[in-house]
C-alpha cells in the first residue's frame, strides 16, 4: 500500500469510502440465484442433501467467507477499525453535555 | 400432558424473571426501554440482531414450509443471508447518522434526513401497519405451541388467549433489556432443541439423510426442487430480493441499530450471522422428516406438523421442552415488535399530534399501546386462517416500500425530495393494499404473459410503482437548488 495523503475532510466523520472490492459483496446473490437454472435438481446428492440444498447451503458459507474478506481489507484501510469507533461513540455520549460548556 | 404444561410454565416464569432482573439498576424512561439506553456491545447486538431469525415464523413456520410445499421454503436460508451481506454497508451507515441526534425510531430517522413530519408520521403508520402480521404470526404460533403441547387439552383459541397475556405481562415487566437477556436463553434452547431434532429424526425414522430425501424423491416426486410453475425459480428470486432488502424496513431492526454502541459490530455480524442461521437448515430437516411420517396436514395445518412428528417421537418431558422453547421464539421476538410498534405510536403518532406533552406522558401512553397492539393482533389471529409463511410475506410486501427512499436518504443530503419519497411509499402501498385486498396475482391480471413474468413476486409490482412514481415526481417538482443552502447537520465532535 502506499502512503495516503491527509484528507481534507479530516476531523469530520467520514462517509463510507467505496473501493473495488466492495462489489465481491454482489456474488452471493449472483451466485445463489444466477445458479438456480443450473442447480434446481435434486441429483446428485451431495453430502445426503439434494443438490439444491447443497447449492444454497454452499453458497451462505461462501456469503460468511466473503464478507470476512472484505472485512479484513477494510481493516487494513481503517475504514473499520475498532479504534475508531470507540472514539466516535465516546463523542457521541458526551456530545450533548459538552456543547453547552464548550459554550 | 401435565409434564410437558409444567416445563413450558416454567420456561415462561424463567423468561420474566430475567426480565426482572435484566431492569434493575435502570430506570426505565422511554429511552432505556426501547433501545436500552444506547450502551449495547458486540454479543447484545448479535443477539438481538440474530435473535430475529429464530421466531416462531421459522420454527413452525420453517418447518411448515418443508412439509407441505418443500423446495420453495428454503428461500428463508436465502433471503436472510443475502440481507447480511448488505447490512455490511447499511447498518453501519444508519448507526453514524444516529449518533448524537437522540433518534429512537424509524420514523425519527426519516423526519430527521428529509425534515419532514409527514413523512415520518407516513412511515409511523407503514412500520405499525407491516408489524401487525408479523404480530399475528407470532400469536398464532404461540397458540399453536401451547395447544400442541398440551396434547390438546387447552384448546387453541384459549392457547392464543392465554399466549398474548403472557405476551403482554412479558413486555410490560421487561422492555428490550429483557429481550436481550431472553434472546441469550432462547438461543441457546432452540439451537440445541433443533439441532437435536434434525438429527435424530431423519436417522431415525429413515436411516440417514441421503436415504430421507431419496424417500421423499420417491413418494412425492417434484417437493425438492422448485417447480416449473407457482413457487418456480422466478418467483423465488424475486421473493428472495424483495425479502433480502426488506428486512432492514422493517422498523425493530432500525431499532436495534441505535442499540449498539459501535458501528463495527454490524460489520462483523454480517461475517458470522450467515453461518449462525445455517440452523434453520435443520428446522427444513424436521419438516422434511415429519412430511412421510405425519402425512396428511394440508394447507395451514402443516405448521403443526414440527409438533405432531415430535409427539409421535418423544415422550412429553421433551414435547415441553420443544415447546418451552417455541414458547421463548415467540415471546422474544413478540416482544421486540410490540415495543417497536408501541413506541412508533407514542413518540411519532400520539407524540406529534399533541406536541406538548411530556417524555414522562409520551413513555405512558407508548407503554398503553402495549395491550391494545395486542388485543387487536389477537383480534385478527382469531379471524384468520393464513399459514404463517404467508402472514410474514405479507408484512414484507408492505414494509418493503420504505427502501427506495432509504437508500435514496444516504450521503449529505437525501438524493430526493420529501415530497418525492412519500408520494412513492403512498403510490407503493396504495398498490399493495389493492393487491392484497383482491388477492390478485400477476398470472391472472395479464394470463399471456410468459411464466416467468406471472410467476413474480407481486410486491416487485409494487415497489416498480413506488419506484416510478418518485422518479415521476423528482422529475415535475425539479428546480436548480444553489448549493451550499443546507446548513450542516452533523455534530462537531
Amino acid at each position: 500500500m502506499q502512503p495516503e495523503a491527509p484528507s481534507p475532510q479530516a476531523g469530520r466523520p467520514r462517509e463510507h469510502e467505496w473501493h473495488a472490492y466492495h462489489a465481491l459483496a454482489l456474488l452471493p446473490t449472483i451466485g445463489m440465484l444466477g445458479g438456480l437454472p443450473f442447480a434446481n435438481r435434486v441429483y446428485p446428492l451431495v453430502l445426503g442433501l439434494p443438490f439444491l440444498m447443497a447449492w444454497l447451503v454452499g453458497w451462505v458459507v461462501a456469503t460468511s467467507a466473503i464478507m470476512a474478506f472484505i472485512l479484513r481489507l477494510d481493516r487494513a484501510r481503517g475504514l473499520a477499525s475498532d479504534q475508531a469507533q470507540g472514539e466516535r461513540s465516546k463523542a457521541g455520549h458526551e456530545e450533548p453535555g459538552s456543547s453547552e460548556r464548550a459554550n | 400432558m401435565t409434564t410437558s404444561l409444567a416445563i413450558l410454565g416454567v420456561v415462561f416464569a424463567v423468561a420474566i424473571a430475567l426480565g426482572l432482573l435484566a431492569k434493575r439498576g435502570h430506570t426505565m424512561t422511554l429511552e432505556q426501554w426501547s433501545v436500552g439506553g444506547r450502551g449495547f456491545g458486540s454479543i447484545f447486538v448479535f443477539l438481538l440482531m440474530a435473535g430475529e431469525i429464530y421466531t416462531t415464523f421459522t420454527f413452525l413456520g420453517g418447518s411448515g414450509w418443508a412439509y407441505g410445499k418443500g423446495a420453495p421454503a428454503l428461500y428463508i436460508l436465502c433471503y436472510l443471508t443475502l440481507a447480511y451481506s448488505l447490512s455490511y454497508f447499511l447498518l453501519p451507515a444508519i448507526w453514524r447518522y444516529s449518533q448524537g441526534r437522540r433518534l429512537i425510531s424509524q420514523a425519527d430517522f426519516f423526519i430527521s434526513k428529509y425534515e419532514s413530519p409527514a413523512l415520518g408520521m407516513l412511515v409511523s403508520v407503514v412500520g405499525v401497519a407491516a408489524l401487525i402480521p408479523y404480530l399475528v404470526l407470532q400469536l398464532k404460533g404461540l397458540g399453536i405451541i401451547v395447544s400442541e403441547a398440551s396434547y390438546g387439552a387447552i384448546s387453541p383459541t384459549a392457547a392464543i388467549w392465554s399466549g398474548t397475556a403472557a405476551l403482554i405481562g412479558y413486555v410490560v415487566v421487561s422492555g428490550v433489556r429483557g429481550s436481550a437477556w431472553t434472546a441469550a436463553l432462547k438461543d441457546v434452547m432452540i439451537l440445541v432443541i433443533v439441532v437435536a431434532m434434525g438429527i435424530y429424526l431423519p436417522l431415525h425414522y429413515y436411516g440417514g439423510y441421503g436415504a430421507m430425501f431419496e424417500a421423499i424423491d420417491h413418494a412425492k416426486p417434484g417437493l425438492l426442487t422448485l417447480p416449473a410453475a407457482g413457487m418456480s425459480q422466478s418467483w423465488f428470486i424475486s421473493t428472495v430480493l424483495l425479502t433480502s432488502v426488506g428486512v432492514y424496513t422493517w422498523p425493530q431492526f432500525f431499532a436495534g441499530v441505535y442499540t449498539a454502541r459501535g458501528e463495527n459490530v454490524f460489520r462483523k455480524n454480517a461475517v458470522v450471522l450467515p453461518l449462525y442461521q445455517l440452523v434453520v437448515l435443520f428446522v427444513f430437516f424436521v419438516g422434511f422428516a415429519a412430511s412421510l411420517v405425519v402425512p396428511g396436514l394440508t394447507g395451514p395445518d402443516a405448521d403443526l406438523s414440527l409438533f405432531r412428528v415430535a409427539k409421535l417421537a418423544f415422550a412429553p418431558w421433551a414435547v415441553g421442552m420443544i415447546g418451552g422453547a417455541g414458547l421463548l421464539t415467540a415471546l422474544v421476538p413478540g416482544s421486540m415488535l410490540l415495543i417497536t410498534a408501541a413506541t412508533i405510536l407514542g413518540k411519532n403518532v400520539f407524540g406529534a399530534l399533541a406536541p406538548s406533552s411530556s417524555e414522562h406522558t409520551i413513555g405512558i401512553v407508548a407503554r398503553a399501546m402495549v395491550p391494545v397492539l395486542a388485543l387487536f393482533a389477537l383480534y385478527l389471529t382469531l379471524q384468520g386462517g393464513q399459514a404463517i409463511v404467508m402472514l410474514l410475506l405479507m408484512g414484507y410486501n408492505v414494509v418493503t416500500q420504505l427502501f427506495p427512499a432509504l437508500v435514496l436518504s444516504f450521503g449529505h443530503k437525501p438524493r430526493i425530495s420529501a415530497k418525492a419519497a412519500l408520494s412513492g411509499i403512498l403510490a407503493g402501498e396504495l398498490t399493495v393494499a389493492a393487491i392484497t385486498l383482491s388477492g390478485t396475482t400477476i398470472a391472472r391480471l395479464a394470463p399471456a404473459l410468459p411464466q416467468v413474468v406471472k410467476d413474480l413476486n407481486i410486491g416487485i409490482v409494487a415497489l416498480a410503482v413506488n419506484v416510478a412514481v418518485i422518479a415521476l415526481v423528482t422529475l415535475v417538482t425539479r428546480r436548480p437548488v444553489p448549493a451550499q443552502q443546507r446548513p450542516a447537520t452533523v455534530p462537531a465532535a
